[in-house]
C-alpha cells in the first residue's frame, strides 16, 4: 500500500512575529513538525507494520521544513517531499489544499493520513478539503484506525456520537490527537535518515500557475490582526487569607447563581424581516433525536444581524426534522425558507450527496453567505462544500459583521495568541464556521413571515453511529482543572465538590494531555467556548490557548500559588493558594 | 594508590556491572540537563534504559538523539574511583524487542524472583498508551573513554576502541 502523510513545520508557540502582510514568515523562525502529525506519522507506521508498503512524507513550506521531514523519515517514513515555491507562500487553505491534493496524485496514494489542525492557521480545513479535490473517502476527527479488506474502519467521535466509518480506497484520513502514542526514532532510522534524499517540488514540477496558489490563488485574505493579549483585561485582584479566600468564594458563586437580568421588551433589537425578498445567508444546521441543536440555533442567531443589514433572509438547511418543530423553532429565530435532506444524520450521510443537495439548494435561492456551526460535522462537511464551490471559508469564526457589503470574519489564530479578521475573495460563496457559544446574543425580537418548506431530496446512510453523553458546559458556575492540580485524590475531591453544587467542570489541554482529564471536558482554542457567569480556574496559569475558550466569562477567579503577569490579565480574583489550600477552604463553606 | 581500568575485559565488566549511569542531553535551543538513570548493558554494551515521554531528558533527545554519559561510582574514596564516560546516540526501543530487554532490566536490578515479581511493572506498562507513557530507550556508545594510564596525575582520558571492546 500507498501511504502519504501530509505534515507540517510550524513557528514553536513562543516565537511569533507576522509579516506585514499577516503571512506567516517561514524562514528565520525556529520550527517544529506540528504536533498533530506525529500521530498521523505514527498511525502510518503502525498500518504499514500491518499491510506492508511504503510510506511517503509531503510538507508543503519553505526550506525550513527540511528537518520535519527528516524527523518523519528517522520515525520510519520510507520517502520525503517538500512542496516548495515562492509563489506557494500565503496560501490560504483553499490554495494549500489545491497544491496538496496535486502533489498526491503526482507522487501516488492509497492511503493519506495527517493531522487534524496545525498549531498555526489552526483551520482544520486542509483535510476536507484536500479529500473533496481528490474525491477521496474522507474521515475526520479519527480516534482509531482499523485496517480491513479492501478498506479501513475509522472510528470518529462527534459531539454527541461515536461513528464507525468504513473507507475504501483512496482514501483520506485525520486523526485525532490521542489515538496513538508517537514514538521516538530509533538508532538505526536516525542514521538511515541522514543519508535519504529529500525531493522538492516546485509549482512547475506539479504544473501548478501562479494564479492558482499563493496569495493570488487563495479565497481568503486577513485585513487586520489584533493581539488577543491586549484585548482581554481583568482587574487582577490578589487575595491569600483564608478567611478573605473563604468570604469572597461565598459572595461570588451567590452572586453568580442569583444573578437573573430581567430584559425588558424595550431591550430587545427588532429584526424586521416579514417583507424580506430573497434568502441570501444559508445556515446549515445538525439534528439529534429530531431537534434542532443548540450549535445550529446559535448561528442562525448570528446570521440574523447579517441579514439585517444585507435586507435579506435567511435559509436553512436541516435533516429529517417534522413540520412543526420547524415552524415552532425555526421561524421565530428569522428562517424564511427551510430545504430539509431527507436524512436521520447528515453527518453519517454520504459526504458527496449531502454537498450536491446543499449547493443545488445554494444555487436556487441566489445565496451568498453559508454558515455552519464549529462542530464535528462543520469541519467535515464546510470544506468539503468549499473545495467543491470553489469558496472561501474561514473556521472558527467568533464575531461576523457585514461592512460595504462584505462579511467580514473574527477568528483566534496563532495558538490563541491574536485574532484575524478575514474576507473572502474571488469566490462563489463566503463561508464560514462560527465558534459555539462564542459570545452572548443580544436579545432580539424578529417580525417574519410564514415560512416555506422545501424536501430537497434524500441521502443515503453510509456508517453507524451509536449516541455518547456529551458533556454539559452551559452552568452558570463552571470549574477549570488546570496542570496545577497533579494529585488524583485532590481532583477526586474537587469533582465531589463540583457534583454537589452542580457545578460544570472543564479542563485546558495540558489537563487533558497529562490524562488528568477527558477530552470532552477541554475548552479552549482546539476546545468548547464556554460563557458561564463565574470561572473558577485552579491551577491554570492563563495560557491564551485556554483563556480564548473562557474569554466571555463573567468572572473569573484563579486559584494558584503564583502571581504572574499573564493570571493577573485574565482573573478578577487571584487566591494566591494551592489547589489543596482551596480544597480545605471548600470542605469548610 | 590510584585505581584504574587497565584492559578492556575490566571496562566491559564495569560497564555490565554497574547499575546507573548519568545523561546529558542537550536539546536544539542549546538547553542543556542531565538525568541519572538505572540501566541494563546487553552482550554487544547497547544500553538501555526506560523513561516517561514527557520527561526533560526525553523531550531533549526527542529534538537531538545525541547524549553524552557517564558511568562511576560516587561512593568510593578519593583515589579509587574510576569510571567510563563518552558520547552516544538514543533512540526508543522497538516494540518487538521490549519483552527481552524488560526482563533483562528488572532481573539486574531485582534479582530475587519473588521480589520481581511482585513489584516490577509488567512489559505491557512500557506499550501502553495511557499516562504516563513509560517507554523503554537503546543507547549506543558511538565514542568511550576511561582514565589514560599514562597520565595518572592529571586524570587525562584515552579512548577506547569500541570494536575491542564490544568483541
Amino acid at each position: 500500500m500507498n501511504i502519504a502523510v501530509l505534515i507540517k513545520s510550524v513557528p514553536r508557540s513562543s516565537d511569533l512575529n507576522l509579516n506585514p502582510d499577516f503571512t506567516i514568515p517561514r524562514s528565520g523562525q525556529r520550527m517544529e513538525v506540528n504536533k498533530s502529525d506525529l500521530y498521523a506519522i505514527e498511525e502510518a507506521l503502525r498500518i504499514r507494520k500491518k499491510t506492508g508498503g511504503i510510506i511517503r512524507v509531503i510538507s508543503m513550506g519553505s526550506k525550513s521544513s527540511i528537518n520535519g521531514l527528516r524527523y518523519a523519515l528517522s520515525m520510519g517514513a520510507d520517502e520525503a517531499f517538500l512542496i516548495s515555491d515562492d509563489a506557494f507562500r500565503g496560501s490560504d487553505s483553499y490554495a494549500t489544499s489545491l497544491v496538496l491534493s496535486t502533489a498526491i496524485r503526482k507522487t501516488g496514494a492509497d492511503l493519506v493520513i495527517c493531522g487534524k489542525r496545525s498549531s498555526d492557521g489552526s483551520t482544520a480545513q486542509v483535510p476536507s478539503e484536500t479529500a473533496a479535490m481528490l474525491g477521496y473517502d474522507l474521515s475526520v476527527n479519527t480516534v482509531r484506525c482499523d485496517v480491513a479488506e479492501n478498506g479501513i474502519i475509522c472510528t470518529e467521535k462527534s459531539e454527541y456520537s461515536e461513528i464507525i466509518r468504513k473507507l475504501g480506497f483512496p482514501a483520506l484520513i485525520a486523526v485525532e490527537n490521542g489515538i496513538n502514542t508517537p514514538r521516538l526514532p530509533d538508532i538505526n532510522c536516525i542514521i538511515k535518515s541522514r543519508e535519504k534524499e529529500i525531493n522538492i517540488l516546485g509549482a512547475a514540477e506539479l504544473g501548478i500557475s501562479p494564479g492558482e496558489c499563493g496569495i493570488n490563488g487563495s479565497l481568503t485574505r486577513v485585513v487586520s490582526t489584533e493581539r488577543i493579549s491586549a484585548v482581554i483585561t481583568r482587574e487582577g485582584k490578589c487575595i491569600g487569607s483564608t478567611d478573605e479566600i473563604r468570604a469572597s468564594l461565598i459572595s461570588e458563586t451567590s452572586s453568580a447563581v442569583n444573578d437573573n437580568e430581567d430584559i425588558t421588551v424595550s431591550d430587545k433589537k427588532l429584526y424586521d424581516l416579514s417583507a424580506l425578498s430573497g434568502n441570501r445567508v444559508m445556515v446549515i444546521c445538525e439534528c439529534r433525536n429530531g431537534r434542532i441543536c443548540e450549535e445550529s440555533l446559535y448561528v442562525i442567531r448570528k446570521a440574523l444581524p447579517i441579514a439585517d443589514k444585507l435586507k435579506t433572509g435567511i435559509t436553512a438547511v436541516i435533516p429529517r426534522c417534522d413540520d412543526h418543530t420547524v415552524k415552532e423553532i425555526l421561524a421565530p429565530l428569522g428562517v424564511g425558507k427551510v430545504y430539509r435532506i431527507d436524512a436521520e444524520d447528515l453527518l453519517t450521510s454520504d459526504i458527496n450527496s449531502v454537498a450536491e443537495l446543499i449547493l443545488k439548494a445554494a444555487e436556487t435561492e441566489d445565496i451568498r453567505t453559508i454558515l455552519l456551526p464549529s462542530t464535528v460535522l462543520g469541519m467535515r462537511l464546510a470544506p468539503y462544500i468549499a473545495a467543491k464551490s470553489h469558496s472561501g471559508l474561514t473556521a472558527d469564526c467568533i464575531e461576523l459583521w457585514v461592512d460595504e457589503d462584505k462579511l467580514y470574519q473574527k477568528r483566534p489564530a496563532f495558538s490563541g495568541k491574536v485574532n484575524a479578521v478575514i474576507i473572502s475573495q474571488n469566490s462563489a460563496y463566503e463561508m464560514a464556521t462560527v465558534k459555539p457559544f462564542a459570545c452572548e446574543t443580544e436579545p432580539y425580537e424578529v417580525r417574519h413571515a410564514e415560512i416555506d418548506i422545501k424536501d430537497q431530496g434524500s441521502c443515503e446512510t453510509v456508517c453507524e453511529s451509536s449516541p455518547s453523553e456529551m458533556v454539559a458546559l452551559d452552568q452558570q458556575i463552571i470549574v477549570g482543572i488546570g496542570a496545577g492540580v497533579t494529585d488524583k485524590d485532590e481532583l477526586e475531591l474537587i469533582k465531589e465538590w463540583c457534583c454537589k453544587n452542580k457545578y460544570g467542570l472543564a479542563a485546558t489541554r495540558r489537563a487533558v494531555d497529562t490524562g488528568m482529564m477527558p477530552v470532552d471536558h477541554q475548552v479552549g482554542l482546539t476546545g468548547r467556548m464556554i460563557s458561564p457567569k463565574l470561572y473558577i480556574a485552579i491551577g491554570i496559569s492563563g495560557a491564551l490557548e485556554h483563556i480564548v475558550g473562557v474569554t466571555n466569562a463573567g468572572r473569573v477567579i484563579s486559584v494558584n500559588p503564583s502571581r504572574s503577569e499573564s493570571l493577573s490579565r485574565i482573573s478578577d480574583v487571584i487566591y494566591n493558594i494551592n489547589s489543596k489550600e482551596f480544597i480545605d477552604i471548600i470542605r469548610k463553606v | 594508590m590510584i585505581k584504574m581500568m587497565k584492559d578492556l575485559n575490566e571496562v566491559k565488566k564495569f560497564i555490565v556491572e554497574s547499575k546507573y549511569l548519568c545523561l546529558g542531553v542537550c536539546d536544539t535551543e542549546g538547553n542543556a540537563w542531565t538525568c541519572p538513570l538505572t540501566y541494563v548493558a546487553d552482550g554487544k554494551l547497547n544500553i538501555y534504559f526506560h523513561s516517561a515521554l514527557d520527561s526533560t531528558h526525553i523531550e531533549a533527545i526527542r529534538e537531538n538523539p545525541y547524549v553524552s554519559f557517564s558511568i562511576y561510582d560516587s561512593t568510593s574514596p578519593l583515589g579509587e574511583v574510576d569510571g567510563i564516560q563518552g558520547k552516544a546516540i538514543v533512540g526508543q526501543l522497538d516494540a518487538e524487542d521490549v519483552g527481552f530487554v524488560h526482563d533483562m532490566f528488572f532481573k539486574k536490578h531485582i534479582p530475587d524472583d519473588a521480589i520481581r515479581k511482585m513489584y516490577a511493572p509488567p512489559a505491557a506498562a512500557f506499550l501502553s498508551d495511557a499516562f504516563p507513557q513509560k517507554r523503554f530507550f537503546k543507547m549506543q556508545i558511538l565514542e568511550a573513554y576511561k582514565k589514560d594510564l599514562e597520565l595518572p596525575m592529571v586524570f587525562r582520558r584515552q579512548k577506547i576502541e569500541l570494536d575491542d571492546l564490544i568483541n
